[in-house]
Formats: C-alpha cells, sequence, structure tokens
C-alpha cells in the first residue's frame, strides 16, 4: 500500500507532509506518558499481523489492518503508523523518509476515520456491529487505496492509469480485510471487551503524566 | 542477540573500521534524509544516475556485507515491477507519438519508459542511501539519533518499543499458526479459515495486550513518572579517536548536502 521513494512529485510529497506532520503532532500531544508501552506493545502485535501472507490462488495478499488499528488505538494510530512506517523504512528500506508524511497520510487518515466513526457500534446489537466492523475494516482500505491512488495521479499524468490498477489491485484485499475485521472484532467482543473501547490510564499515578 | 527484524548493522557481527560505522547515527540520519529529498526532487535520468552512482559509493564505503543489504534492496526494486510493466503501456501524453517497441496490440511508448526509468532510479538512490547511512547504525542507535535530532520523545519511545517487542510477538504468532496447523488448519481465504486467521490474530491482539498491562504495572511499581531515560552512547574510544569521528561525521553531512544539492542545481540546469 505504501509509496516506494522516488515515484512522488515534490508538491504531493510537501502535500502529504504538511497534514502528516500536524495530525502526528496533535495526536502525541494527546498521548499520555501511560499509555506509550501498551501502544508500542499493540503497534508490535498489528506490524506481526500485518506481515501475514494470505494464499489466493497461485498469489498471496498481506493484511493491512489499519482501520482495525483505528478502532483499538483511536489517535494513538497516528504515531503507531508513523513508528511502523518508520521501522519498515529502517529495517526492510520499504518506503522511505521523503514519503513519509504521504504514506502516514495514506495509512493513518483512514485508520483513525474509520475506527472513531465505525468504534462506537461494536457493542450495539447482532447486525449493527457486523455492520460496523466490515465497514471499518473494508473502509479504511478503501479510504487509502483511493488517496494511494490520488498520491500517484496528482504525480504526473504517465501514473493515472497505474493509480486505477493499484485501486483496482485493492479490492480484494478491501473485501478479506472487511471479512477479517468482522471476525476478529466479533472474537473481541466476547473475550476481551475493553480492547473496543477508548483507552483511559487506569487511575493512580499515571493520571498525571 | 538477532530477533528476526535487524538492520544489516544489528546482523553484521564484526564491520571494518573504515565503514561509516564509525559515523555518528544522527548526522547519518539527517544526511540520509537531505539526500532523499533531493533524489525526489530529481526530473531528469542523467541527474539520476549521478544519484544513484553517489549511493552505490557510499554503499560501498559503509563496508555493510553485501548478504545483508542485496536482499533489501531487490525487495526495494520488487515494488517498481508493476510500474516497468504499466508505465510503458499508458497512453502517451499529447505531441508524443514515440513507439518504443509493440507486441501484438500492446504499444510501448518511449516517455512511458523514460518515466519508468526515472522512478527506478530515483527509487534506488534513495534507497541505496537510505541502506548505507540508517542501515550501518543498529535500531537502538538510529533511535538514539531520532532523539538528538529534537524528534518528540514519545515518539523514539514509541519507535523503540515497538521494535523491542517486535520479536516477542512473532514469535508468538509463529507458535499460535502451528498449533493450528496442528489441529488441521490449512491457509487460504475460505470463510473457514478467514474464521481461524480472525481468532489468530485477536488471540495475539489479546496477548499484546495481557503484556503490556504486565508491563504497565511493573513500571508503574518501578516508580515510573513519565519519562524514559535513555543510555548514553558509549564512549570507550579515545578523545582523539571521537574528534576524529566526530570530523568524519561533519564531512559526510555535508558531503552528502553537496552532492544532493549540485543533482539538483543539474537537474535544473538540463
Amino acid at each position: 500500500m505504501h509509496i516506494s521513494e522516488g515515484v512522488l512529485s515534490a508538491p504531493v510529497l510537501a502535500g502529504g507532509a504538511v497534514p502528516a506532520l500536524l495530525a502526528l503532532g496533535w495526536s502525541l500531544k494527546r498521548l499520555p506518558w501511560a499509555h506509550i508501552m501498551s501502544t508500542g506493545i499493540l503497534s508490535a502485535a498489528f506490524f506481526t499481523a500485518s506481515l501475514i501472507h494470505i494464499p489466493i490462488g497461485p498469489g498471496s495478499v498481506h493484511l493491512i489492518l489499519n482501520g482495525l488499528l483505528g478502532a483499538v488505538l483511536g489517535t494513538a494510530a497516528f504515531p503507531a503508523i508513523a513508528a511502523a512506517l518508520l521501522l519498515q523504512a529502517l529495517l526492510f528500506n520499504f518506503g522511505g523518509l521523503s514519503t513519509l508524511g504521504v504514506n502516514l497520510c495514506v495509512m493513518a487518515g483512514p485508520a483513525v476515520l474509520c475506527g472513531m466513526l465505525c468504534r462506537p457500534f461494536f457493542r450495539a446489537g447482532c447486525w449493527v456491529w457486523a455492520a460496523a466492523a466490515f465497514a471499518c475494516g473494508a473502509g479504511a482500505v478503501l479510504l487509502s487505496a483511493l488517496l494511494c491512488a490520488l498520491a500517484l495521479a496528482l504525480s504526473g499524468d504517465a501514473f493515472r492509469s497505474a493509480a486505477r490498477i493499484i485501486f483496482l489491485a485493492h479490492i480484494p484485499i478491501m473485501l478479506i480485510e472487511g471479512v477479517l475485521s468482522m471476525g476478529i472484532i466479533g472474537y473481541l467482543r466476547k473475550t476481551m471487551p475493553e480492547l473496543l473501547t477508548v483507552a483511559r490510564p487506569e487511575g493512580g499515578r499515571a493520571d498525571r503524566f | 542477540m538477532r530477533t528476526g527484524f535487524d538492520t544489516p548493522a544489528d546482523s553484521a557481527r564484526s564491520l571494518p573500521y573504515f565503514s561509516l560505522r564509525a559515523v555518528r547515527p544522527e548526522r547519518k540520519l539527517a544526511a540520509a534524509a537531505v539526500f532523499s529529498l533531493c533524489a525526489a526532487l530529481l526530473s531528469r535520468p542523467e541527474p539520476a544516475l549521478g544519484a544513484v552512482l553517489f549511493a552505490a559509493l557510499l554503499l560501498c564505503c559503509s563496508g555493510l556485507p553485501l548478504r545483508d543489504t542485496a536482499p533489501r534492496l531487490a525487495s526495494v526494486n520488487a515494488f517498481f515491477l508493476p510500474f516497468w510493466l504499466l508505465l510503458p503501456l499508458s497512453p502517451a501524453p499529447a505531441g508524443d507519438a514515440r513507439t518504443l517497441f509493440s507486441l501484438g496490440p500492446l504499444a510501448f511508448s518511449t516517455a512511458g519508459f523514460e518515466a519508468a526509468l526515472l522512478i527506478w532510479l530515483k527509487g534506488n538512490a534513495a534507497a541505496c542511501a537510505l541502506a548505507a547511512l540508517a542501515g550501518s547504525s543498529t535500531l537502538a542507535e538510529n533511535g538514539r539519533a531520532l532523539r538528538a535530532l529534537r524528534v518528540p520523545d514519545k515518539m523514539t519511545a514509541l519507535l523503540l518499543i515497538t521494535y523491542a517487542n517486535l520479536g516477542l510477538m512473532a514469535r508468538e504468532y509463529v507458535r499460535l499458526f502451528q498449533a493450528a496447523r496442528l489441529r488441521g488448519f490449512v491457509p487460504g481465504a475460505s470463510p473457514a479459515a478467514c474464521r481461524v486467521y480472525a481468532r489468530l490474530i485477536g488471540l495475539l491482539l489479546i496477548r499484546s495486550r495481557q503484556k503490556a498491562r504486565r508491563v504497565e504495572q511493573a513500571m508503574l511499581l518501578r516508580g515510573f513518572r513519565g519519562c524514559f531515560p535513555l543510555l548514553p552512547a558509549q564512549r570507550s574510544s579515545p578523545p582523539a579517536v571521537r574528534l576524529r569521528d566526530r570530523r568524519a561525521s561533519a564531512l559526510l553531512f555535508a558531503l552528502c548536502c553537496l552532492a544532493g544539492g549540485a543533482l539538483v542545481l543539474w537537474d535544473v540546469m538540463l
């Protein structure tokens, strides 16, 4: 999903970096120190889950799970995804430093939006939570694919057909993510529902940080 | 100890002294960011080729073993394959009807080929520079370097905590996955397989939340007051060597900035 270095034009890179920095600064301010550890460990779990490859026919697709990340972490998904993107650049050379802003907008913007919009419905009745969970998983991938295609299309006329094909290639991933999000949220509703509510400091000294 | 998620410097057992290992990590990260930005601004293949050559020189000077850097660069190049296939087949811009070659009904345009070549060169230049400059520091050093570059403390702490737990979470997932395989799970995209994947990921999230709670409680018991102090960098080398390393760091940073600036200037003048 994330875009490699060298592909995007300078105005698109700048247009992605500015909102990404603003959103990152805002979400870091909202994230209390007491939640850094749990955010980091959950971020590591999501990073691991995003490396899972599901075989489809002769190939395979890897999961993104940004909608679920937004639902579990809320606005903390911004720094969590920024950390994951930075780790991918430093460990695997995926993405890069100049595209970090655009990639953060592409991945984290839809994650936080879909997570915050859908999370209130996860405790509702039988079909409402399922629809919200599907919309959270599939919607985040849909919006990310749209933003990714938009960034490519704005970088030059030559990328327009590539942008269209990249968007179409994400449709099966979108459906799989929607179904998987439904399954994961259904499982978490039964086993650990507090993961699906807004995280608050659990009292004591941590409240002050 | 290797976790499976390492930079080339983490993986390399012993690097030669002349490598970029001696250069200060914050200078290397800043140089990589400046050079990547300059490479992203290029719009002609000639300066982009110059950027690749400079980045390749950096990679050679880094002294990193090829067995660690080559797979990373190969995976970066795999990202460019779709562009090599799609861009030459895209409709050429108005007034540019040059065709490189035709394959039945498919016409490969020269403009599309040039666009693919340009992004491939720019992408490889940035990737080689990042592999040489950031890859020659361990991830812990890079985390400390980010703090030295005034990245907020919360962000660097989050990065290092995520990294510290990656190996643990990956091992936990492999354990859960193997247990599912032993019970007859066949990976695929069928509804039954999706249900198992959902439970595996759900279990992974629950385990991570439980671990986070245990760690948070342990931190509070040890007097956590909202700050993660990082240990200062080890200073085992004598002052004369440190001074030489500081000069080398400043020289490398200046060299990368000059090279990036010269390439952008060349691109503008063409």
